[in-house]
């Protein structure tokens, strides 16, 4: 007995023991972590990788690794590679790495060109011919979503399996879905963009109160570097009255919204839709869920976007005027439960959205909404198959979908088919509008295509395919030892996460 | 046991790791979502996904092609030694497992390590106490720690021990240093089923004939204890200790996520939410395996522990 009790103690003495001692010392031009969601290959990938040109909005994008020059129906584009580029261990960029990359890249599968472009041909060691059939305008900017790799590095199924890219940060240590250790490039070609932060640790963290009390206790420097920052908003509440911590807030253009069936069931009936837009408490959305990170949104884009409306169209609350709408359309109580009825059938609609918390409560809001003008909600919030399953079939009346981005892909996307997809119905309720689709997507004839959004928008807050809710802001939050974190320029693993503007406040 | 018995086990173990497998796998593929989508999905955000781009994706990942013209692919290269590739990652399934492995096998022999020496000290002194003020109060935080979530514990451990005393590394990969609180974590609650088990084989024992008979003939206290007791109740330890393994191997999941730490099983989780087939296949396939082999090693110390079951055993 005596001697198990003196192995315990030991046992116990030894763990302590191991587990002393102070943490790495963090010199000045080093980020101690980014506490990442995920591992650096998705959204961080960027630090090791440049992508082929440089995206500087959410439609346009200029050189990088590449120059790109179109002829004047934009069919023909050369891609001349910059002078000067090579990758971290010294093998030259060249024409055939960025045919490798365009033609191999598993991104690349998912963007319009692959499917358009005719030929890719190598002219000589620095210079590449694309040619399209017809015009196509938005070659240069899908090239933003490349990155350069060296000729074998992915994959059969397009992932990159050998980490040596041409960015301003080599890899120098790799767990998987642990750490990414990674130090200044000193063969990094754009002299331009030098970074006084040479070394640079990508820790994922899962978990988002973990990431937090990381933060707390300063042992990552920031959070929220991925898509799009961190939006958790009970959270970042929670975070606003930490001392020591600078919360970075960016409005984002594209709201948050409910997708309506309008192609069977209840919601095809557009008072009703209309019925549901206006009973919507926005601000109240915004001040009990998104704790006042967010604003109401009465637009399905910010009016600060690209092809925005230019006749201020826009969705309004007013329960009355929602009520009144329901009773022209023929709803009643008849039997006094507070829930509507027409053709003798209680209004109950099929709400289906996403099961991470704020989807969660946001759906709940909105019933409680409904509620107030006699609309009964049934909630199913699924995770992402679950949700895609029910979207894709139309086994909802409203369903949580994807916000307006980038108008001229979401117009490629989802307005030229009146069918489900994996995020709803789309916005394709209108025939016509297929019709546009050479004038849109080649992307060059910005005054025509500014004319078909105004003639679209008007439409559409007409017809009411969705409903907008609140327009989220992306949070940085990062300690008073580093500042300087840049916006990231896209979505999902289209971000660009950079650091070059990033300055080291440690002492 | 006969060198053609365990021959025999270990076929039995490999047919058992691929039926669990290809039920897994079969489970999942009827189950909603295309892979092509579901990964496309994750790299562009969502934004912008034609069907037919989707189409294409599927066939250059080849699951377009059904359940089991799937399953056969995957099998015919498994029978060469080979997993695959995985479809997030492109890097090998098998170095993906390996490197993972690690970590969870470590994790989940500390975590035995920590809750057999908890477990049974506490549980002989429970026993030796009976009724007493020890007893009582251990019972009482038995009783307590099976009520807590092992995740809470774990956000409380990491609070005090990290936050507030600076004790333990933070971060999930410093080597053996950031196994060291999670293991705690884990130990703790999994040591409260341990205690009781030997606190009610003890008391079992020390009321039973033998030990009677070992005391009148003058054997002292320790050695019944040692030499007989403890070898006795040591089979159901061996048996919870194995089945701990087994489940903490892949089970630890929210451990895992909460002190980062690259586990088997967070990854795991990751390939089912994007239908990764071919990890989902490998890994299952591995840890299945690993489950019946443990089970085997664990018969295997039963059958030299006991001589009731090596005569079971002779007798077939």
């Amino acid at each position: 007995m005596k001697k198990l009790l003196s192995v315990l103690l030991v046992l116990c003495l030894s763990l302590s023991l191991a587990s002393c001692g102070s943490n790495a010392v963090d010199p000045k031009n080093t980020i101690r972590r980014i506490g990442a969601a995920s591992d650096w290959t998705g959204e961080g990938k960027t630090l090791v990788f440049d992508s082929l040109t440089y995206r500087l909005s959410s439609t346009e994008a200029t050189k990088q690794l590449v120059e790109v020059t179109h002829n004047d129906d934009y069919t023909e584009y050369t891609l001349k590679v910059t002078p000067g580029v090579v990758f971290s261990d010294g093998t030259k960029f060249d024409a055939n790495c960025v045919k490798y990359s365009i033609e191999n890249e598993s991104l690349a599968n998912s963007l319009g060109f692959h499917q358009m472009m005719t030929s890719l041909d190598v002219v000589d060691e620095s210079t590449l011919v694309a040619k399209f059939p017809s015009t196509y305008a938005t070659f240069e900017y899908e090239l933003s979503y490349i990155v350069g790799v060296k000729v074998g590095s992915l994959s059969d199924e397009g992932a990159i399996t050998e980490y040596i890219g041409t960015g301003m940060y080599v890899l120098d240590e790799y767990v998987p879905d642990s750490i990414g250790k990674f130090s200044y490039n000193e063969k990094y070609w754009n002299k331009d963009r030098k970074p006084s932060v040479t070394t640079v640790e990508w820790k994922v963290i899962p978990d988002i109160p973990t990431r937090v009390m990381y933060l707390e206790n300063k042992e990552v420097d920031v959070i929220g570097l991925e898509h799009g920052g961190f939006t958790d908003y009970a959270t970042l509440k929670q975070l606003s009255d930490v001392e020591g911590l600078t919360i970075e807030t960016k409005a984002n253009g594209s709201p948050s919204m409910y997708m309506f069936n309008y192609i069977k069931g209840p919601t095809t009936d557009i008072n009703l839709r209309k019925a549901v837009s206006l009973a919507i408490d926005r601000q109240r959305l915004c001040d009990s869920i998104c704790y006042g990170f967010a604003t109401p949104a009465w637009t399905y884009i910010l009016d600060t976007e690209q092809y925005a409306p230019t006749n201020g169209v826009k969705f309004h609350y007013d329960v009355e005027e929602a009520k009144k709408l329901l009773a022209e359309g023929g709803y009643v109580d008849t039997d006094g439960d507070g829930i509507l009825e027409k053709d003798g059938k209680n209004i109950e609609l099929y709400l289906v959205t996403l099961s991470s918390e704020t989807y969660r409560n946001t759906a709940s809001l909105v019933a409680d909404d409904l509620a107030k003008i006699g609309i009964g909600v049934r909630i199913d919030a699924l995770d992402a198959s679950g949700y895609y399953a029910k979207s894709q079939v139309g086994d909802f009346d409203l369903c949580f979908t994807h916000p307006w981005k980038q108008p001229i892909t979401y117009y490629t996307w989802r307005c030229t088919y009146t069918d489900y997809d994996s995020m709803g119905t789309g916005f394709g309720f209108d025939p016509k509008f297929k019709d546009y689709y050479d004038v849109v997507s080649a992307g060059y004839d910005k005054e025509a295509i500014q004319k078909f959004f105004d003639m679209f928008w008007d439409e559409a807050y007409d017809f009411v395919p969705a409903v907008t809710l609140f327009s989220g802001g992306a949070a940085h939050v990062y300690t008073d030892e580093v500042s300087g974190f840049k916006w990231t320029r896209g979505d999902g693993t289209l971000n660009l996460v950079e650091l070059d503007e990033v300055v080291v406040n440690r002492k | 046991m006969k060198a053609a018995t365990i021959l025999k086990r270990i076929i039995v173990a490999i047919l058992t790791a691929l039926f669990v497998s290809f039920t897994a796998y079969a489970l999942l593929y009827f189950s909603p979502g295309d892979p092509a989508e579901l990964l496309l999905m994750e790299m562009t955000g969502g934004s912008g996904l034609q069907m037919s781009v989707v189409k294409e994706y599927a066939e250059i990942l080849g699951t377009n092609k059904g359940l089991l013209p799937m399953y056969k692919n995957w099998f015919v290269k498994m029978i060469h030694m080979d997993l695959g590739t995985s479809y997030r990652t492109g890097r090998p399934v098998w170095y993906e497992f390996k490197i993972r492995f690690a970590t969870s096998l470590s994790l989940a022999v500390m975590t035995s390590v920590i809750s057999l020496v908890i477990g049974v000290s506490m549980g002989m002194l429970s026993a030796k106490y009976k009724n007493k003020f020890f007893d009582k109060l251990t019972r009482m935080i038995c009783a307590i720690n099976m009520s807590i979530p092992s995740f809470w514990l774990a956000i409380v451990f990491m609070w005090v021990f990290v936050i507030k005393l600076r004790l333990a590394p933070m971060s999930g990969d410093m080597g053996f240093r950031s196994l060291i609180l999670p293991s705690c974590v884990m130990g703790l609650t999994g040591s409260s089923g341990l205690i009781r088990i030997v606190r009610i084989g003890i008391l079992e024992n020390l009321s039973a004939e033998y030990v009677v008979t070992l005391r009148a003939k003058g054997l002292s206290e320790s050695a019944r204890f040692r030499k007989h007791i403890l070898r006795n109740i040591s089979l159901s330890i061996v048996t919870m200790v194995t089945q701990n393994v087994v489940s903490l191997i892949g089970g630890s999941i929210i451990i895992e996520n909460i002190f980062g730490l690259p586990g088997v099983g967070n990854y795991l989780i990751r390939s089912i939410q994007v239908k990764d087939f071919p990890v989902i296949l490998g890994f299952i396939f591995i840890m299945s395996l690993t489950v019946v082999i443990l089970n085997l090693i664990s018969e295997l110390v039963s059958y030299a522990l006991d001589p009731r079951i090596r005569m079971e055993v002779y007798e077939k």
